[in-house]
């Protein structure tokens, strides 16, 4: 089961796409527990990818795809923004007392913690960002 | 409505701040206005209820850091109750809470409270 669409860089895309998608894993008929993962993977990605992919908001095309295979769910994102890597951001030292620490690299430190494989390349003028969640 | 927050007194001293539906990006902005009042009350403890958040996002995280920054700030404490295993399962990724800050029912956080209260009365600082 596959689904692809393609939303403009607004903040308010984000929800409506994330409903749709949602919808997708629900008839596919992954677990509460997964889908509930999923929308944390998709709201730190595509929150992301929507703030700092172009400049301007309105101005660029974000296409996402996902696909279920089994209880296993694979999501693509590209953009043809700037080049970025939000892998690269550094992760957040959690031994560190909270106020001692950035706040900003949680929401990608969370994805890598709960999808099997993240990965990120730059194609030709796109950014292309992989996750698989077994 | 994504997300609900009910402010109450639990007694003098402690302002219970039930948060009902979701806290993410959409949300948090929201959680932040609708909890300052609770957070800038002279109550020197704010519960939070979490018996009905049922996810979490890295910007729901950054909200209840703020409020718990801000009742220290001020010598206070911000403690969580009810915490759902899909919530809990995020603070723990991240390592968000301080393990005595966070109870699994509202009689460990009582027992909790009531231990706070007599060190209070013994005239040692609460830590």
């Amino acid at each position: 089961m596959e689904v692809r669409f393609e939303i403009p860089n607004s903040a308010i895309e984000y929800e409506p796409a994330r409903d749709r998608l949602l919808e997708h894993f629900q008839a596919a008929g992954l677990s509460e527990e997964a889908i509930c993962e999923l929308e944390l993977i998709l709201e730190e990605l595509l929150v992301n990818i929507i703030s700092y992919a172009y400049d301007e908001p309105g101005t660029g095309k974000i296409q996402i795809s996902a696909g279920v295979e089994g209880s296993t769910v694979t999501l693509e994102f590209r953009d043809r923004g700037r080049k970025f890597n939000p892998l690269e951001k550094e992760t957040p030292d959690l031994d560190a007392d909270i106020e001692d620490r950035p706040i900003g690299g949680l929401g990608i430190f969370l994805v890598m913690e709960l999808a099997s494989s993240v990965t990120y390349e730059r194609v030709g003028d796109e950014n292309v960002l992989r996750v698989a969640k077994g | 409505m994504a997300l609900t927050i009910v402010i109450s007194d639990r007694d003098a001293a402690t302002k219970l701040v039930t948060v009902v539906g979701k806290l993410d990006t959409t949300t948090s902005p929201q959680f932040d206005e609708d909890v300052a009042p609770a957070l800038s009350a002279g109550a020197s403890v704010t519960v939070l209820d979490l018996a009905d958040l049922s996810y979490i996002s890295s910007a729901g995280l950054r909200s209840v850091f703020k409020a718990r920054k801000m009742m220290e700030s001020k010598g206070g404490a911000l403690l969580l109750v009810n915490v759902q295993p899909q919530v809990q399962k995020v603070f723990e990724i991240v390592k968000a809470m301080p393990v005595q800050t966070v109870f699994r029912s509202v009689t460990e956080l009582d027992q909790y409270l009531d231990y706070m209260q007599k060190k209070v009365k013994d005239g040692a600082e609460p830590t």
